[in-house]
């Protein structure tokens, strides 16, 4: 439930800042943070708990809201790209520093593809060309290391919220 | 035990990934409006507070002289954009003037765009999508297809309008096409959004005479925007003997990342072409 309130206060929070302030700054044209993502993706590594997926939930229907594009769209592509998160963080190996790199590549990546899949699937325009390729490549980078960068302090929080039962 | 909880996680992501579906497809057919409308009206607020402390902390604290400043900045882009318009407009009218010579009893209804101001106050949340959020709604006379200008040129048309914002879709997104023509030449041609964020001109035929410098300016075909809106000049154009039309860039007037006031054209309806092209032409009957 911890989890699920953080989620509800952090999320659309960012969302607004996502919406309102980062368009804004000079730097924002080069970076293309994706705030949402990151805290979502990062939850999803960081909690050893499947109840991190309603993060995506809630932070892809506040990104929905305040986005032209349908209701939907980024909660199915957050999802798939948690879901992926998930499955690796339940292993023994999760806690390795290669392996979160991967997640947050293939998780950004994963989220992306899925999102302008959606999108073109629901008439928008979409064209496949270089530039799109290296604006893609550029916010897959830039946000999987962010990813990496804020992963100890979720680890911290999320430690403080769950701790795993162990049974002997 | 550890089976069930596989099987627990496995219905977890089934049923999130459900709800997902189901939500594109109640977008998709306009069902889950209503929950997104209460959404927006939650999350407005909010948005507006974010403008209001960012548009306080870029004016250093002296807030009651940017809040006048800021009203006569609005009144002063409102009388521009006017002005402009009435330019275009006379512009025009020299142009009609000679063809009413040729053509006579030809008589044409104009009238002059009125206005209301709004702030910017969001961007779309996607990085891929081009459109604005605007702090004026239906309850303010914004509706949905309306013209958004600034006093430089034409921005976007309002592409979804809540009862306190609206979502204004760009002319450079990849989702726009405007009938425009080019003022000097008279040419028709379509403006298309490029996913660079850049504007392309295409249908120019090649007889039309257009170069570099030359200024675009909605022509009204298909009646979705007014005619003689400026939207930008010509950079460079790309004529080739073997191609069917003539194609061109185009830098638009207004610096569409960095627009903080805007105007909507209020007096302009869309016009609704559909039930005219479903009339039966004289050879069904």
């Amino acid at each position: 439930m911890k989890n699920i309130t953080i989620g509800l206060i952090l999320l659309p929070i960012s969302a607004i800042l996502q919406s309102s302030l980062l368009p804004y700054s000079d730097w924002q044209d080069i970076f293309k943070l994706d705030l949402i993502l990151i805290l979502t993706l990062t939850w999803n590594i960081a909690y050893r708990n499947n109840t991190s997926m309603y993060w995506a939930l809630i932070g892809g229907l506040m990104t929905d809201t305040l986005s032209v594009n349908y209701f939907g769209t980024n909660v199915i592509s957050l999802l798939f790209a948690s879901m992926l998160a998930n499955v690796v963080n339940t292993k023994v190996w999760s806690n390795h520093i290669g392996l979160n790199i991967l997640t947050s590549i293939v998780g950004c990546t994963v989220y992306y593809i899925t999102y302008l899949i959606v999108l073109s699937a629901t008439g928008f325009t979409i064209n496949w060309t270089n530039a799109q390729m290296i604006f893609l490549t550029r916010s897959i980078l830039v946000n999987a290391s962010l990813i990496i960068l804020i992963l100890p302090i979720m680890k911290i929080l999320s430690n403080t919220i769950y701790q795993p039962r162990i049974k002997i | 035990m550890y089976e069930n909880k596989s099987n627990k996680n496995l219905f977890v992501y089934i049923a999130l990934i459900l709800i997902s579906v189901t939500l594109l497809a109640m977008s998709y057919t306009g069902i889950s409006n209503p929950l997104k409308r209460i959404l927006v009206n939650i999350l407005i607020p909010l948005q507006t507070s974010i403008y209001e402390l960012r548009e306080r902390s870029n004016n250093n604290g002296n807030h009651l002289l940017s809040s006048n400043v800021t009203t006569i900045n609005a009144t002063l882009t409102a009388e521009n954009a006017t002005l402009k318009s009435e330019n275009i407009k006379l512009n025009e009218a020299l142009y009609e003037r000679d063809m009413l010579a040729q053509l006579l009893n030809y008589t044409k209804l104009d009238n002059i765009n009125e206005f209301i101001t709004a702030n910017v106050i969001g961007k779309d949340s996607s990085n891929f999508l081009q459109y604005i959020i605007i702090d004026a709604g239906t309850t303010t006379g914004a509706q949905r297809g309306m013209p958004v200008v600034t006093n430089a040129g034409l921005i976007g048309i309002i592409n979804e309008a809540t009862p306190r914002a609206s979502k204004v879709l760009l002319i450079n997104s990849n989702k726009m096409a405007i009938n425009v023509k080019v003022q000097e030449s008279r040419a028709d041609g379509v403006l298309f959004g490029q996913a660079s964020k850049d504007l392309r001109l295409n249908y120019v035929e090649l007889d039309d005479i257009i170069e570099s410098g030359n200024t675009i300016v909605t022509s009204g075909l298909g009646g979705s925007l007014p005619a003689n809106i400026p939207i930008g000049e010509i950079a460079s154009v790309r004529s080739r003997a073997y191609d069917v039309f003539q194609e061109a860039d185009v830098i638009p007037f207004v610096d569409l990342n960095k627009i903080e006031i805007v105007l909507i054209i209020t007096n302009f309806t869309p016009a609704d072409l559909a039930p005219l092209l479903n009339t039966q032409s004289p050879e069904d009957f």
